[in-house]
């Protein structure tokens, strides 16, 4: 990615606050993202990202170039979301009536339109690693190869991840054709 | 594809398209790091100065120290040399006689350049300005 090279030319110029001045534009969407498919709050996920932007802004000057860019980034990233997932599963409890009670009635999705909460019902349904496929695949059109460095699994395990995930939205859909307009 | 699951793609395409931060996010995150860079320069400085202080102590007890030693050694020598005058009759015939004739004390010798040698080493080794940096 041309982005990623005038980035990583500026780092090792020595100019690691210019290049994060770059990286932010260049990586928001695809944290956000990489935080709501983790998360499944958008708040959150946006409160991680910052987070994550400031971890990167630290650890930049002492970027080595092993690794390339975007998948150090998307592993700062996913490493952040899982440990806040799970200090967010440690400190709350569903079996308390008001905290399930906030979890049913919360707006998870996006930009809910008309029928789209009950999309969202499904895609929630999903297993973790098929949801975040699809939430990655469809936020951006992103090619598998990218979600893949995302995920930090191989494409493979993705396109079946996806192909899994499409064929159980497409069977709700079908099953309750009337929620779908 | 059916008919079902081209529907799909494009609700999800719709559902997840628009996922983004809120506006102002960047400038967030700029204010953000920029705090965090200006708490670290304060830091830094409280630091710089803390270690410079500690410094500037460090050279003044030096300084004290030598003064002192000086002293000291400068007493030894004074009281060496009033010795050295007062007993210059005992050491005449014990040092200078011998060694004009040729006699000199094999342990003696020993004891003086060994002496010496001592007093050497000591200059060598005794640098407390090495200890200011």
């Amino acid at each position: 990615m041309p982005a990623d090279e005038a980035i990583v030319q500026l780092i090792q110029a020595g100019r690691a606050e210019q290049a994060f001045e770059r990286l932010v534009p260049a990586y928001r969407r695809r944290v956000i993202g990489l935080a709501y498919s983790v998360l499944r709050d958008r708040a959150a996920a946006e409160d991680l990202a910052q987070e994550v932007f400031v971890k990167l802004w630290r650890a930049l000057p002492r970027y080595d170039g092993r690794a390339t860019l975007s998948t150090w980034i998307y592993a700062i990233t996913r490493n952040a979301a899982i440990s806040a997932l799970r200090t967010r599963r440690r400190s709350v409890s569903l079996s308390d009536p008001a905290v399930l009670a906030e979890v049913e009635n919360r707006e998870a999705a996006p930009e809910p339109g008309p029928g789209d909460a009950a999309l969202w019902r499904h895609v929630e349904a999903l297993p973790e690693k098929q949801r975040q496929a699809v939430i990655l695949y469809y936020q951006d059109e992103r090619a598998v190869d990218e979600i893949a460095a995302m995920m930090g699994m191989p494409v493979n395990t993705v396109k079946t991840h996806l192909h899994r995930a499409r064929a159980s939205l497409a069977a709700a859909l079908a099953t309750v054709g009337g929620e779908f307009p | 594809m059916n008919i079902d699951e081209g529907r799909l793609e494009a609700r999800l395409r719709r559902l997840f398209g628009s996922l983004d931060a809120r506006a102002g996010f960047e400038e967030r995150v700029m204010a953000r790091v920029a705090s965090l860079a200006a708490q670290r320069g304060t830091v830094r400085t409280d630091l710089r100065a803390q270690f410079e202080r500690r410094r500037e102590l460090t050279r003044r007890r030096l300084r004290r120290e030598a003064w002192s030693n000086g002293l000291g050694i400068a007493g030894i020598g004074v009281a060496a040399g009033a010795l050295a005058w007062h007993y210059a009759d005992v050491i005449g015939r014990w040092l200078i006689e011998p060694a004009a004739s040729g006699q000199v004390d094999p342990m003696l010798a020993a004891s003086i350049s060994l002496m010496a040698v001592g007093a050497a080493v000591a200059l060598v080794l005794w640098r407390p300005s090495r200890l200011l940096g």
